[in-house]
């Protein structure tokens, strides 16, 4: 996804809006409704109440749009405010949500927060899917809000730091929590290279 | 010998491929629509009110009725002998009510009912309707000394389903909020039985918002504003309303719009929104959004304004939730949520050297300032992060969060790429660069650690570093 550069037609949607021209905030909300709604849904895990989260958001988005500075990206203004309310809600919906803790996601939670072995030496599998899925169950809703913000959404720490107001060490922090607990679990689905690899050092 | 495949925490393209398709196996962005929703909330209320922030679009019409009571306040001043209007002429009229003066004294009450259906779903009204019943102290809108008066802000938000189930119930008697959101996150989960409605006293923080959240004046100006710079609306003709009076209908209707292979523009009706509008008084009675799927006009949204008026000041309201069926209430008792973390406290450099032994900048940079805090770690707060953060204005930053002592061999193999020692034997030990700034580990003599993170490059931290001075 690309939203760190406002295109002209975001730009005139913006000055619209704060004209009073609801037809701006229709240009914002079919260009971004879809990620948005996605983002909240990956934290949220409800798509009702992701959509819930969204549509509030672009109301409240409208309401604020005079506190908004057109030569930014709307998008990462706004996404940060879904992200935001999505950890709120996620954090009562949370007993929802009912979860099988077991070691296998608790590990992958982890490998989440810091992945260790690098992602690109995972295979991309339904099966890891699915773990990742749990895993992401599993971890709270602020370390899951980051992990969406900083893999789905692609924002910069620095923009992570503006949302959750933590300084930047704290975030980094919370990102390098290391783990290396994961090699058992997540060995059937490294890629062949890897493997190899690993091997090698074995010898 | 040191792994040399550097990784950024930016690029990892396995785990956004994955999120991608988690997002796309459940949300179809086709069948994302928002906006139809979105415009009919924006062109009846600018400001939804939300007394529980997670009670999602039910109090969504205060500001809306509101704005409706203003219209029906002044009506008397418009003139009543209309036959034919326009479109625009009647929603300059019903505007014109805002510059209304307000009754200083009095009790607004309004009944709005708020039905939604935002997944289009077709059959007998299969959404949610949401009956809100609200009454607001006219004094405290005009003079804000009288906040002590009560009550200031009465309302009841009551959703059901088509059957007439009660699905959400949000409400406050000016003493005591009532919700069937928990604020207490370990709250018991009950999937039958009667819904349980959690009672908790009023805050003073919450009496003040209640008496402060929505001006009139800004939510009548929110009110037309839509349907007044919206050259697609027109009158679609007049109507005779549910009590026999007459009334207008506005209607803005939606088209999409496409270019054929032969060159010509078809537009293809997608849906409407109306508003309808006492012929007389021109109070508004009714908005609704409709989509149109697969021939077939659905409404999605529709707002009635059942009830507004003014009741004397010295009214008593007869406020109660003892008509809900299949509801169980209970004394909200609030524990300590487990997932929250407290608020960090701001130290002194002393009281830092106070708690741990750390380092500091002898001399801060110009332009810079210096932020020590104090984070809880745990829920029960008996341990603690440290963190020196130093920042301007360009947001730059040269930050150090104390991590205690390290597992041996920890540092060295996860900060691996270079290290600094300085003249006063402070090591750092470098993360693999990043295009955000320099990140490490800083090891001070007793062996404590300190993360360090900053946006600036390795020659400029190593020169911080040569300043750095135990905290006193």
């Amino acid at each position: 996804m690309t939203v760190k550069i406002p295109s002209l037609e975001e730009k005139l949607a913006v000055a619209r809006l704060k004209q009073g021209d609801l037809d701006g905030m229709e240009t914002l909300v079919k260009r971004h409704q879809v990620r948005a709604v996605s983002a909240a849904f990956l934290v949220v895990r409800d798509q009702k109440l992701a959509e819930d989260i969204v549509q509030d958001a672009f109301i409240h988005a409208a309401e604020k749009i005079d506190q908004f500075d057109e030569s930014k990206p709307f998008a990462a203004w706004f996404l940060r405010s879904v992200i935001n309310v999505s950890v709120k809600a996620a954090k009562l919906q949370k007993r929802f949500v009912p979860l099988d803790e077991d070691e296998e996601t608790s590990q992958v939670a982890d490998w989440l927060v810091d992945p260790d072995p690098r992602p690109e030496l995972i295979v991309e599998t339904e099966e890891t899917r699915k773990l990742v899925w749990k895993a992401l169950g599993e971890l709270s809703a602020e370390q899951r809000s980051i992990i969406i913000m900083r893999h789905f959404l692609e924002m910069s720490e620095t923009e992570m730091t503006l949302e959750l107001d933590r300084p930047l060490t704290t975030i980094r922090w919370r990102l390098k929590t290391a783990r290396n607990n994961l090699r058992k679990i997540l060995r059937p689905f490294w890629n062949s290279d890897y493997l190899e690899m690993e091997d090698e050092k074995q010898d | 010998m040191k792994n040399k495949t550097k990784h950024t925490k930016d690029k990892n393209p396995v785990i956004q491929s994955m999120l991608d398709h988690l997002a796309e196996e459940t949300v179809n962005p086709k069948k994302v629509d928002l906006w139809p929703a979105i415009r009919s909330h924006l062109a009846a209320s600018k400001t939804p009110s939300k007394h529980k922030e997670f009670s999602m679009n039910k109090r969504i019409m205060l500001s809306a009725s509101i704005a409706v009571l203003i219209l029906a306040l002044v009506t008397v001043f418009i003139a009543r002998n209309v036959t034919t209007v326009s479109a625009q002429t009647i929603l300059e009229r019903a505007s014109a009510v805002q510059s209304a003066t307000m009754p200083a004294q009095g009790i607004w009450h309004t009944v709005i009912e708020v039905y939604d259906n935002p997944q289009a779903l077709t059959g007998d009204r299969p959404g949610k309707t949401t009956i809100n019943d609200t009454y607001y102290s006219l004094s405290t809108v005009q003079d804000q000394s009288a906040l002590a008066v009560a009550p200031t802000f009465l309302y009841r938000d009551v959703t059901t389903d088509t059957a007439g189930n009660i699905l959400d119930v949000s409400a406050s008697d000016g003493s005591f909020n009532y919700s069937n959101y928990s604020a207490n996150p370990e709250a018991a989960v009950k999937n039958d039985g009667p819904l349980t409605i959690y009672r908790s006293p009023l805050t003073q923080d919450d009496r003040e918002k209640d008496a402060t959240r929505d001006q009139p004046s800004v939510s009548a100006d929110s009110l037309f504003e839509w349907f007044r710079n919206n050259p697609r609306v027109e009158l679609e003709g007049k109507i005779t309303w549910t009590d026999g009076s007459q009334a207008y209908v506005l209607v803005d209707r939606n088209e999409q719009t496409q270019k054929l292979a032969n060159g010509q523009v078809e537009k293809t009706s997608t849906g409407a929104t109306k508003m309808i509008f006492n012929a007389e008084t021109y109070q508004l009675l009714e908005s609704q959004t409709s989509i149109r799927k697969d021939g077939q006009d659905i409404v999605i949204s529709e707002v009635k304004f059942v009830v507004d008026e003014i009741l004397p000041a010295d009214t008593h309201v007869d406020w109660s939730l003892s008509d809900l069926k299949n509801v169980a209430f209970v004394d909200e008792t609030i524990v300590e949520d487990p997932s929250y973390v407290p608020e960090s406290t701001v130290l002194s450099e002393h009281e830092l050297a106070a708690h741990i032994n750390a380092y500091v900048l002898k001399t801060i940079p110009e332009g810079f300032s210096l932020k020590i805090i104090m984070t809880p770690n745990d829920s029960q707060a008996q341990s603690y992060n440290y963190e020196i953060n130093y920042e301007n204005s360009a947001n730059e930053t040269f930050g150090m969060m104390a991590v205690g002592t390290m597992d041996p061999g920890f540092i060295e193999k996860s900060f691996y790429d270079g290290s600094y020692v300085t003249a006063s034997g402070l090591t750092i030990n470098y993360s693999p660069s990043s295009s955000h700034g320099t990140s490490g580990m800083l090891t001070i003599p007793d062996g404590t650690s300190f993360l360090l993170s900053s946006s600036m490059s390795r020659e400029e931290i190593q020169k911080l570093a040569e300043d750095l001075v135990p905290a006193k």
